[in-house]
C-alpha cells in the first residue's frame, strides 16, 4: 500500500509537502495502525496524536482521501491513502493540529443551578438533545462546517451548538439573554447544510440539534430575522 | 529559569485529577498537568457504569452490603478504611455531580437508568447505566476547569520529582506542544496519572497508561501496596496490530449459548470450570484461554474462536444495544455477520485495570507527607480484585478527599531551609540528563519505544495472567537487563510534539514499575482475586496480607509482606 503523509515543520519555516511511504501487510489494519507503524519502522519523527484505540477520547481526528475520520475507527482499505490533518485547524507540525482554543470555546460560564432536573422539554426533544451528549469532542464535525473558522473568534460551528444544547437539560432558569451567546457564535448563519452530521463517529446529529435550538428559541417568544441563511434554508427545506 | 510555585501540583487529567484539581482550587493556588488532553485517559474510556452504595433506599443497609462485596470481591485484603469511606461518601456520588451541573440519565419514569441485570460481584442491582458513557461528565468537568483558576497544563509529561526530607519540593515537566520544560516548586503534589496497563503488551489501556506515577511516588520515598494485583478480562481484540487488547468484554455478552474453542476446535472451558463453563469468573475465563494460547492450543493469530452462532438471533438486537460500542467495533473491524452472531470471530484476554498502586490513607496521603495520590495511581481499595463499576465511583469519592486534603496541607506545608537551592541543582542534573537523550555516547543506541516493546513483551510472559516462581525470576532477571541498557536510550532530535522523548522518559520508569509488579507476585506465594500462580493455586491465610514495595536510598527496590 502507498500513504502519503502530509508533513510540515513550522521551525523550518517550510511548506507543507507529502511524503511517500511503501507499507506491506496492512490487510485490515486502521489509519492508526498505519500510522504506527510508520513511525516505528519509517520515520520515527512523523508526529500525530492519539491515546485511547477505540473511539472514545476523540484525539485522532485526520484527514484520510479527504474524509475526516477517527485514525483508530478508519480501517485503511484500498492501493492508495493521502494522509492530511484536519481542515480548518490551524496546523502544528506533521498531522497534528491546534484544537486547544476551540475546545475551550465550547465551554461556557453556567448560571447556578436548581435542585431536580429540568423537564420543561417535551420528552422526544429530551430524549434527542440527551443522546446528542454522546459528543467526544472530537471536533470532525467542525472541520467540514462552512461556518467554522479557528482563528475567528466566536464562530464556533457545530460541536458549539451541540455542547451548548446539553444546557437546556441542566435545571436552571433559562432567560432570554442567556440565548444571545447563540447569536454571538453565528448560530443564524447556519445553512443546514449536514456536513457535520455525515462525518460524526457518534451519530450525533448536530443539524437536528440546530433545528431543535431555533424552535426552542421561538417557543420562547424570542423574535428571529426571517431573512438569515438559517431561515432561509429553512423554508426552502419546507418546500421541498 | 523560571520556577512556577503553585500551592497545589495535581498531575494527571482524568476524572480524579480534575476533581481534585477542583476541590483543592478553592482555597488555594492549583496547577494541573496532563499527558493528554483533560480527560483524555483511561476515565473518557469508561463504559458509563458506576456501581453506587445506594441509589436510594435503606442507606445503613446498602452501605454495610457495598462493603461486604467489595471486600468478597477483593478477598479480604483490600484497606477496609478506605472501603467504608468510599461506601460511606459514596452515597452523595450523583448529588455531587448534579451540583457540578452532571444531567444523569433517566428512565420514562424520571428513576436514575439502572441496569436490569445484576452485575457480577454486586449483591444488589446497583449500576447506574449511562447512555452517553462517560462524555457528560467530561463535558462538564472540561467546562469547570476552563472556568476556574487552575493553571491547565494538557500534552504534558512530569517525568520527575525531586524530594528533601520525606518532603517533595519539585517537580520537573516536558511540554509536548513546544518542547520546553517546566521547573516546578509546588507545596503539595497530588498523583492522579491513573495505572500501569501499558506495562503489558495486550491491554485495552490507552498509550497514556504508563505508571509512572508509582516510579515518581517511590522516589519520593512514598510506598507501593499489592502492586502483583492486575485485572484482566476474557475477551479483547486479537488484531489487526493496532486494536490488539482492545475491549470486548466477556462472554455473558453475547448470548446464552456462546461457546468457546480453542485452535484445534476443543471446548476447552470443559477441561478447566465444567460447571460454569463461559459463564466462569472474567478471572478464571481469561485464565483458561491465556494458558490454551502460551499452551499452543491457539489459532493462527495466537487467540480463542468465540461462537455466537448458536444462540437464537431473535436474542441478537438486545443483546447488541446493551454493548452498543462493542457491536459497533466488531461490525467494523471483522465484520456485519459477526455483530450479528452469523459467524464466530476470534479473541484474547487483555490487561483491564490496576489494583495496586501507591498507599494511600483516609486522607490519600502518601508515606511522602506532602505527596497524595487518587485513583488509579493509588492502591489498597480495591484488595485482590475490583468489582465492575467502583473505578467510576472512587475517583470522584476519593478525588474529592483528595483535593480538600492537598488543599489544607498547602497551608501547613514548609519547605526545607535549602529547597531552593537542592532544587536547581536537581533541575541542572534533570536537564542534562535529557538532553543526554539526544546524544548518546555510545555507538549502539535504543528507542524508548523499543524498549518499551521489550518490557511489554516480558510482562506479557513473565508477569501476566498466569504467573509462577521460574516465569518471575526470569522476568525480573530480563527486566533488570533492560535497565541496563537504558543508558543507550536515544531519542530524534525535534523541537515540538516529540513523542519519542516522550516514550524513553515513560520506558525509565516503567522498568521501575515492571519490578515492582514481577517482585510482588513473587513474594505472594498464592492465588489470590486477579493474582494466579500455577506452584501456589490456592489462596493461602498466611498471605491475609498486603505486600509493599519501597526504594532503598541506593535505589533498589524491596517486597516485604506485611499481615493484616
Amino acid at each position: 500500500m502507498k500513504v502519503f503523509i502530509s508533513r510540515f515543520l513550522p521551525d523550518e519555516a517550510g511548506k507543507e509537502y507529502l511524503q511517500e511511504f511503501d507499507l506491506e501487510n496492512t490487510e485490515g489494519e486502521t489509519v492508526l495502525g498505519v500510522l504506527l507503524n510508520i513511525k516505528e519502522k519509517k520515520d520515527s519523527s512523523l508526529s500525530f496524536r492519539y491515546n485511547c484505540r477505540n473511539e472514545h477520547c476523540g484525539e485522532c481526528g485526520i484527514r484520510v482521501n479527504g474524509k475526516p475520520v477517527l485514525a483508530c475507527r478508519e480501517i485503511a482499505t484500498g492501493d492508495s491513502l493521502v494522509i492530511k490533518p484536519l481542515a480548518r485547524f490551524p496546523v502544528i507540525k506533521d498531522l497534528v493540529v491546534d484544537v486547544k482554543e476551540a475546545l475551550n470555546r465550547l465551554s461556557l460560564s453556567l448560571p447556578p443551578l436548581n435542585k431536580g432536573y429540568s423537564s420543561e422539554l417535551d420528552p422526544q426533544t429530551y430524549e434527542k438533545l440527551f443522546l446528542a451528549g454522546r459528543c467526544n469532542t472530537c471536533l470532525l464535525c467542525q472541520s467540514v462546517c462552512p461556518l467554522f473558522k479557528c482563528e475567528e473568534e466566536k464562530i464556533s460551528g457545530p460541536a458549539f451548538f451541540v455542547t451548548f444544547a446539553q444546557h437546556l437539560l441542566r435545571p436552571f432558569s433559562k432567560s432570554a439573554s442567556f440565548f444571545n451567546t447563540l447569536f454571538e457564535h453565528k448560530f443564524l448563519q447556519c445553512t443546514l447544510c449536514g456536513n457535520c452530521s455525515k462525518v460524526c463517529p457518534q451519530g450525533v446529529d448536530p443539524r437536528q440539534v440546530v433545528s431543535i435550538l431555533l424552535s426552542y428559541l421561538q417557543q420562547l417568544g424570542i423574535e428571529i430575522d426571517q431573512d438569515v441563511p438559517l431561515m432561509n434554508s429553512l423554508r426552502k427545506k419546507k418546500e421541498k | 529559569m523560571v520556577i512556577e510555585q503553585p500551592d497545589v501540583l495535581v498531575i494527571g487529567g482524568g476524572a480524579a485529577g480534575v476533581i481534585a484539581a477542583l476541590e483543592a482550587s478553592k482555597n488555594a493556588r492549583v496547577m494541573m498537568i496532563a499527558k493528554d488532553r483533560v480527560l483524555g485517559g483511561a476515565s473518557i474510556q469508561a463504559s458509563g457504569g458506576v456501581c453506587l452504595p445506594s441509589i436510594d433506599g435503606d442507606v445503613d443497609e446498602e452501605i454495610e452490603l457495598f462493603i461486604a462485596d467489595t471486600l468478597k470481591g477483593g478477598e479480604d485484603i483490600n484497606n477496609v478504611d478506605l472501603v467504608r469511606l468510599l461506601a460511606q461518601e459514596g452515597t452523595s456520588y450523583i448529588s455531587y455531580l448534579e451540583e457540578l451541573g452532571v444531567v444523569f440519565d433517566r428512565d420514562m419514569e424520571g428513576n436514575y437508568r439502572v441496569k436490569t441485570k445484576f452485575t457480577e460481584g454486586h449483591s444488589v442491582k446497583r449500576n447506574y447505566q449511562d447512555r452517553r458513557m462517560y462524555h457528560e461528565i467530561a463535558r462538564v468537568m472540561r467546562n469547570k476547569l476552563i472556568h476556574s483558576d487552575v493553571t491547565l497544563c494538557e500534552y504534558t509529561m512530569v517525568f520527575g520529582l525531586c524530594a528533601e526530607n520525606g518532603q517533595v519540593i519539585g517537580a520537573i515537566a516536558y511540554s509536548i506542544p513546544d518542547g520546553k520544560l517546566l521547573y516546578i516548586m509546588p507545596r503539595v503534589v497530588v498523583l492522579a496519572s491513573g495505572g500501569y496497563g501499558q506495562l503489558y503488551k495486550i491491554t485495552d489501556n490507552a498509550f497514556s497508561l504508563t505508571g509512572e506515577g508509582a516510579s515518581l511516588a517511590l522516589d519520593c520515598g512514598a510506598e507501593l501496596i499489592d502492586m502483583e494485583m492486575v485485572q484482566f478480562i476474557p475477551l479483547a481484540f486479537p488484531y489487526p496490530k493496532s486494536m490488539l487488547g482492545v475491549f470486548i468484554g466477556m462472554c455473558s455478552n453475547f448470548g446464552p449459548e456462546v461457546k468457546l474453542y480453542n485452535g484445534l476446535g476443543e471446548r476447552f472451558m470443559e477441561r478447566y470450570i465444567p460447571g460454569k463453563l463461559e459463564f466462569g469468573t472474567r478471572d478464571e475465563v481469561a485464565r483458561a484461554i491465556f494458558r490454551e494460547i502460551s499452551e499452543g492450543r491457539g489459532t493462527k493469530h495466537n487467540a480463542v474462536v468465540v461462537d455466537t452462532t448458536e444462540n437464537d438471533p431473535a436474542l441478537n438486537s438486545f443483546y447488541r444495544v446493551s454493548n452498543y460500542t462493542v457491536y459497533s467495533m466488531l461490525a467494523r473491524v471483522f465484520g456485519e455477520k459477526v455483530a450479528a452472531w452469523e459467524e464466530p470471530f476470534e479473541a484474547v484476554p487483555s490487561q483491564h485495570f490496576s489494583m495496586g498502586g501507591v498507599r494511600i490513607n483516609t486522607e490519600t496521603r502518601t508515606r511522602c507527607n506532602n505527596l497524595f495520590a487518587v485513583g488509579e495511581v493509588s492502591g489498597g481499595i480495591h484488595g485482590a480484585n475490583r468489582l465492575a463499576g467502583t473505578a467510576l465511583l472512587e475517583v470522584i469519592i476519593m478525588g474529592k478527599i483528595a483535593g480538600l486534603s492537598a488543599g489544607e496541607e498547602a497551608l501547613k506545608m514548609k519547605f526545607p531551609p535549602n529547597a531552593e537551592q537542592k532544587l536547581k541543582e536537581y533541575f541542572y542534573s534533570e536537564e542534562a540528563k535529557l538532553k543526554a537523550l539526544f546524544e548518546p555516547l555510545k555507538e549502539e543506541s535504543v528507542s524508548g519505544e523499543q524498549i518499551k516493546q521489550k518490557i511489554q513483551k516480558i510482562m506479557w510472559e513473565c508477569g501476566g495472567i498466569v504467573r509462577n516462581e521460574h516465569m518471575l525470576n526470569t522476568g525480573i532477571s530480563e527486566i533488570r537487563n533492560i535497565a541496563t541498557q537504558l543508558d543507550t536510550l536515544k531519542v530524534v532530535d525535534k523541537k515540538t510534539w516529540n513523542y519519542s522523548l516522550i516514550e524513553a522518559l515513560e520506558a525509565k520508569h516503567m522498568v521501575v514499575v515492571a519490578e515492582a509488579v514481577l517482585k510482588s507476585a513473587l513474594l505472594r506465594k498464592e492465588s489470590r482475586g486477579s493474582h494466579y500462580r500455577d506452584d501456589y493455586p490456592d489462596r493461602n491465610e498466611e498471605y491475609n496480607g498486603n505486600v509493599i514495595v519501597s526504594k532503598t536510598l541506593e535505589g533498589d527496590l524491596t517486597a516485604t509482606f506485611e499481615k493484616k
